[in-house]
């Protein structure tokens, strides 16, 4: 990862700064900062409403949103920086926040704090003021603090920082114009403000002083000294590299020399941090000595316990699909037989005089293609919502805990589970889920396996052609290929973590945030969303693909057996030879790139049979070895259109999806050849 | 690192039992973890309390307020003193 690279962060602002200029309302930029789990997210709903917009980071798969509000005749541009625990590079979520913070020099920076776990949260406090940045700390959920025997003077804080705090329970609305107010008089304030920093303990102030020796007159512009030097200390990644090219070789062997003598001396630098955190809350929080285990400590006792555990995530993972198939089948049913097939016969009616390959083009290219959208959008709302639910709650990081040592054998986090886990209802929003995964890397790894897992369409093919080829046997064929699937994802994984750079070292330290009732606001929000997001971006992707095909599969003659798919499909016959596959059904397997649910009608219509006579149609054109080959490849094949729409938009490039296209293909087809050539000597 | 040989009262982290609780005397593991641990709530002295310790399993240690689930391979070097020292 390259400077450069995160420079780049600035430039997404110079877009917006053309669109405002056009009025002379004097521009206050935001950044609102925070630790996760702070309620960050609803302080910035709040503020700014529906008014806001999701995207990423350039460059990067963070999600970046932004958004504004009118207050005083003023117009206050908001960015909601990426939640992190601290300001040393551990992950691109916490270097994002920094250099925008550091190089965008925002007019206010709003720390939004979580009053039941104060000390922790001011450590990110502490960072922030140390960039010397106007701040106001949003000292929100005292409503969780008090029940946890928390009060917090907020009067007594205040002066003792040397900062504005405003109270706040922002999922009730409570100090939403308060924060206004203050951010308000902050960017208005002339003079600097002068918070009360953490002192420099005389542990590692001696050290300090030799870095800063090495490095002095080094600096790029915009950085100060002591934190740069602060930096290399904590052994922060990205500055030691900015570092390493700013000097020369033998002042860099020197600052190597003062850094690797100075060992653990971060403990140093977090001691005087927490130092000055606990002179801070000394006199400002009250304690009152609660009797009683909290309740989260109390669901924890069942939620993480390893047998117990395990039973209630089963119980969840199996709800989420039940109830995600129990929504969306039959809405997905009443509309493609429904709706769809009413506006089909409309339009069919409507253009009965217009030429055939139109009245085709619209009833069974577009109104299709809009069909098949539809029914992806209600999955998508069911799931969606249901992972927010899961994470409001907190639920998701107990699931992220208990997947863990799981998880990293193939190189993902314990919060790749659960999205990943739900592509067995839709890959779609698997994909997309993976929002929760904190790490970039991780992220990407868990956004590219994804597809291996079989979606309902995929089963439900395999089981369609296992009973008509392994008769009693079919559910154990079935089984074992969902297991292949599982093989196969597991190994690519592996090598997929050895492949990509920066490799994860760090093991697992992650806050399990208290429990508490989903908040329908900050759920609902979330879901639209990514829902606009979706039709924006991924929508017509997969309108034009399904339309592209059916033109395929029509022109030049109006008949799908001459058709160019069928001449493609033709010229690589061979590819089928080696499967024991004749064409039509190499053609059915790419078809369902568009959708699964398509292979069998596409091989109805390729094979010229009705659903009745498929059967025996199939049974009487392939031999069981051939038939395994086919379920095989179409498990492993390619993820579909909207699958690959929306790898697109989550990892934020078309290399990636690309590749990935590329490998299952290989790996579907290579594992087809296999199986053909292994079983027909068995079968 | 040989300070445990010295004072046969520390511990580490992955060695406290359930419902006990240490005061932290070092983090080992170099600088960048360090500073991941203090930003979690971690530093030197303060008071953890051991939420869930099953064998194998990650630890969820209590720390500030807040709890903070952990590989064992990362509380292998934290080390501790026992509160009531």
């Amino acid at each position: 990862m390259s400077i450069e690279k995160n420079t780049s962060s600035g430039t997404i602002l110079e877009k917006d700064k053309q669109v405002y200029s056009g009025s002379d309302q004097q521009l206050i930029t935001v950044a609102i900062a925070g630790q996760p789990n702070v309620g960050k997210s609803t302080v910035f709903n709040r503020l700014t409403g529906l008014r806001q917009h999701v995207g990423n980071w350039p460059g990067k798969t963070v999600e970046c949103k932004k958004g504004k509000f009118n207050y005083n005749g003023g117009t206050y541009r908001m960015v909601d920086l990426p939640g992190n625990y601290s300001l040393t590079a551990n992950s691109p979520e916490e270097v994002i926040a920094r250099d925008f913070v550091i190089k965008e020099q925002p007019d206010v920076v709003v720390v939004v704090v979580n009053a039941a776990a104060l000390e922790r949260n001011l450590y990110l406090v502490s960072e922030i003021l140390s960039l010397k940045v106007p701040l106001v700390i949003a000292l929100n959920m005292i409503d969780v603090a008090e029940e946890e025997g928390l009060k917090v003077d907020v009067k007594a804080l205040e002066s003792a920082m040397g900062v504005k705090v405003v109270p706040m329970v922002a999922s009730k609305n409570k100090g939403i114009h308060e924060l206004k107010a203050a951010i308000n008089e902050i960017a208005r304030a002339s003079d600097g403000h002068e918070p009360n920093l953490p002192e420099k303990s005389t542990g590692y102030k001696e050290v300090l002083t030799r870095v800063r020796a090495q490095i002095t007159g080094n600096i790029p512009v915009s950085y100060s000294e002591d934190w740069v030097a602060l930096k290399l200390i904590e052994g922060d990644r990205i500055i030691t590299e900015m570092m390493k090219k700013q000097l020369d070789s033998s002042k860099w062997k020197l600052l190597q020399n003062i850094l690797s003598d100075s060992e653990n001396i971060a403990l140093g630098i977090a001691g005087s941090r927490y130092k000055w955190i606990g002179n801070m809350v000394k006199s400002a929080v009250k304690r009152s000595e609660k009797s009683q285990i909290n309740r989260t400590a109390r669901i924890d006792r069942h939620t993480t316990h390893p047998v117990r555990g395990i039973l209630i995530m089963i119980g969840v993972l199996i709800s989420i699909i039940v109830v995600g198939m129990g929504i969306g089948m039959p809405v997905a049913l009443g509309l493609m037989n429904g709706t769809v097939h009413s506006a089909q016969a409309a339009a069919t009616s409507l253009l009965a005089n217009a030429p055939v390959w139109i009245s085709g083009l619209v009833v069974d290219g577009i109104i299709f293609a809009i069909g098949v959208l539809l029914v992806i959008l209600v999955f998508l709302i069911s799931y969606f919502a249901m992972y927010a639910v899961l994470e409001d709650i907190g639920y998701m990081s107990r699931v992220a805990y208990m997947m863990d040592n799981f998880m990293r054998r193939i190189g993902l986090h314990g919060k790749s589970f659960l999205p990943m886990f739900t592509g067995f209802a839709c890959n779609i929003p698997a994909v997309i889920g993976t929002r929760v995964v904190e790490t970039e890397r991780s992220r990407l790894m868990t956004v590219l396996l994804a597809p291996f897992i079989p979606c309902p369409a995929q089963i439900m093919i395999t089981a369609f052609l296992a009973s008509i080829f392994f008769g009693a046997a079919a559910p154990v064929v079935v089984i074992a290929l969902i297991l292949l699937n599982f093989v196969v994802l597991g190994l690519s994984g592996k090598m997929l973590n050895r492949a990509l750079p920066d490799r994860e070292q760090m093991r697992m330290i992650m806050e399990l945030p208290l429990y508490h009732r989903p908040n329908l606001r900050t759920v609902g929000t979330l879901v639209w969303q990514r829902i606009k997001q979706f039709i924006i971006k991924v929508g017509p992707v997969v309108l034009i693909t399904v339309t592209v095909v059916w033109a395929l599969a029509y022109f030049p003659n109006g008949d799908i057996q001459t058709s160019f798919i069928a001449r493609f499909g033709r010229a690589i016959a061979p590819l089928g030879n080696l499967m024991g596959l004749k064409w039509e059904m190499i053609v059915a397997l790419l078809v369902s790139f568009v959708s699964r649910e398509g292979i069998i009608i596409t091989m109805g219509m390729l094979l010229g049979a009705t659903e009745e006579g498929l059967v025996s149609t199939l049974g009487t054109m392939m031999v069981p070895a051939a038939a395994l080959s086919f379920m095989v490849t179409q498990m492993l094949f390619m993820p579909c259109v909207g699958t690959l729409g929306a790898m697109v938009e989550e990892s934020r490039s078309w290399k990636w999806p690309l590749f990935s296209l590329a490998y299952f293909l290989v790996v579907s087809f290579g594992m087809g050849i296999l199986v053909y050539q292994v079983a027909r000597f068995i079968l | 690192m040989n300070n445990r040989i010295d004072m046969p009262q520390d511990l580490t982290l992955s060695e406290l039992k359930t419902d006990n609780a240490a005061r932290v005397e070092t983090i080992g593991g170099g600088n960048a973890v360090i500073s991941r641990m203090a930003a979690m709530g971690f530093s030197q002295g303060v008071t953890v309390n051991m939420v869930q310790n099953y064998k194998k399993r990650p630890l969820i240690v209590s720390v500030r307020d807040s709890r903070i689930a952990l590989a064992r391979s990362v509380a292998d070097k934290v080390y501790l003193r026992r509160a009531e020292y």
